[in-house]
């Protein structure tokens, strides 16, 4: 391959991870509760369309640490095209280690923590800084329409006319010879 | 030989079987015709959104079975739609008529379905009722009661049986009627309490859901409409139960049903055919008709006894004590024979005489 192929192969690469491999941010706003020890922090986050495919595309980082804090992501409506409209995190935090915490998501996220039963702890509500609704126009694509003229079946129960008329038509002389027969 | 009335029991009895637990005997052969009878009738569906589709689930009025039946079409008798499990076919021509005018389905596709039924009719006529019909299976079991109950059976004054069809010729086109304006979009939203009129007052809609073991649903008193519903159905249950204490199918001279296929009756293949130089007028066939007619009793010349109210039962060819006066053909070709008094003729059927004469 020669170099200016290889060039426009690593701006293609460039460009294509800049415009599809994205990753956004959500901040997260809640009050530290009147409690020792550990909590849940638990809410209702909604997403562009099209922007978050997966519920492993999506994750909650400690802003102090820098470290991904396990969570459980549960879908609860998707856009027309599949794309996940809303999900309800939770996750642990603790009142003793006080720290922020936000959402992050995009194709290029990779969730790795997870947890499928919390224990029993209290939980509070948070509540996303912004929702995740893109400043920017959103296009809802819906599919399109297709629409299909069966012109075989116009005239194929049509034709069922004709044996009806038969019937008919007997059913008619029949019953006129039978009164007849009875009037003699 | 068998006669022809304990013959007739035994078809009866396979016929209602059939008709109403063919959801559960054919269960597993129903998934398959379900798409090989596509080809030559097309599916009837209510439009997406119809409010006859979205109100009367499952507990509702108009839903006590909700399953498929086995083949969906419409034969030429009583065939309800509540069966338990769907039953063999789908439903009554009533029903059909009813829904396809509220759905404002296609004429050509209920071509399909109209032709069946009309070759059914001409082949048959009223042989559907007479030795088909479930109903008239149950009706003709409780004429078996009234008989071990000795309850003595009353004849019914033609104008009286004229009433009851001008009764059922009225609600019939009342129904039809009620089901073309809630069809149109102006009036669609009274589909949920107007759909099927003449089902929600129909004692089949009742009596074939219990032959299920499925509890029926006896009342609904949520609003004004359903709750006149729901009394009338009553009513035309007690009516119908009433009825065969006292006369022998009574039900069947207002059947819907049963009228649309006496349409049929005087041009169908199956013909009665009398000779009247061998009657001696016992009056036994008259006596003998559960349809209370007496029109064969009065014919005075050769003919063909087709009359629109006869369910052709052929009671009157098997107790006629005459050797080839009462005949049955099909098509021209006489069909055995059927009798089975051989009495002298001597012995006179007096009630006849009394209401003959």
């Amino acid at each position: 391959m020669c170099i200016p192929m290889k060039k426009l192969l690593l701006i293609v690469v460039v460009f294509a991870y800049v415009f599809i491999g994205r990753a956004e941010q959500i901040d997260i706003n809640f009050e530290y509760p009147d409690i020792e020890g550990d909590f849940y922090l638990a809410g209702t986050v909604f997403f562009p369309p099209s922007s978050v495919m997966s519920v492993n595309n999506i994750l909650i980082l400690d802003t102090s640490t820098k470290k991904e804090i396990a969570s459980k992501i549960t879908v609860q409506e998707r856009w027309p095209d599949d794309s996940i409209m809303s999900v309800e995190i939770i996750f642990p935090a603790s009142s003793q280690k006080k720290t922020t915490y936000t959402i992050h998501y995009g194709s290029d996220i990779k969730r790795r923590k997870t947890f499928s039963e919390p224990a029993v702890l209290p939980t509070i509500s948070f509540f996303p800084a912004g929702a995740g609704r893109p400043v920017e126009n959103v296009d809802i694509s819906v599919g399109q329409i297709n629409v299909r003229v069966d012109k075989s079946t116009n005239i194929r129960y049509w034709w069922y006319i004709v044996p009806m008329a038969i019937l008919l038509f007997l059913t008619v002389y029949r019953s006129v010879r039978t009164i007849r027969t009875q009037k003699l | 030989m068998i006669r022809i009335s304990v013959a007739r029991r035994i078809v009866q009895i396979i016929c209602f079987v059939l008709l109403v637990y063919g959801g559960y005997i054919f269960k597993d052969w129903k998934e398959s015709a379900e798409t090989s009878q596509q080809k030559i009738f097309p599916t009837l569906k209510a439009p997406e959104g119809s409010v006859s589709t979205t109100q009367f689930e499952k507990g509702s009025i108009l839903w006590p079975s909700g399953a498929t039946p086995v083949i969906e079409n419409y034969p030429p008798s009583l065939v309800c739609r509540f069966n338990p499990k769907g039953g063999m076919f789908k439903a009554c021509i009533m029903h059909f008529l009813s829904e396809n005018l509220t759905w404002q389905t296609s004429f050509k596709y209920l071509l399909p379905y109209i032709t069946l039924f009309i070759a059914l009719c001409f082949l048959l006529g009223r042989v559907w009722c007479g030795w088909v019909c479930p109903i008239g299976t149950v009706g003709d079991f409780l004429t078996y009661l009234r008989r071990k109950m000795n309850i003595p059976v009353r004849r019914f004054p033609e104008r009286f049986r004229l009433n009851l069809s001008i009764t059922g010729y009225s609600l019939m086109v009342i129904a039809l009627a009620i089901s073309t304006v809630i069809g149109m979009p102006n009036y669609a939203r009274f589909q949920c309490y107007w759909f099927l009129p003449y089902c929600q007052i129909c004692p089949a809609r009742l009596i074939c859901p219990m032959f299920g073991l499925i509890k029926p649903n006896w009342k609904d008193f949520s609003t004004g409409i359903t709750t006149c519903f729901t009394i009338l159905a009553w009513i035309v249950l007690g009516l119908f139960v009433a009825a065969f204490y006292f006369g022998r199918r009574v039900w069947c001279h207002m059947c819907v049903v049963g009228l649309i296929n006496s349409w049929f009756n005087k041009g169908s293949g199956i013909e009665l055919h009398k000779k009247a130089i061998k009657c001696i007028k016992c009056g036994y066939c008259a006596d003998a008709c559960p349809m209370g007619l007496t029109a064969m009793y009065q014919l005075n010349r050769d003919a063909i006894y087709n009359q629109a109210g006869c369910i052709m039962c052929m009671r009157c060819v098997e107790v006629c004590p005459r050797k080839g006066c009462l005949n049955v053909s099909f098509f021209g070709k006489k069909i055995g024979n059927m009798q089975r008094r051989t009495l002298d003729a001597k012995k006179v059927s007096e009630p006849v005489r009394r209401n003959v004469a």
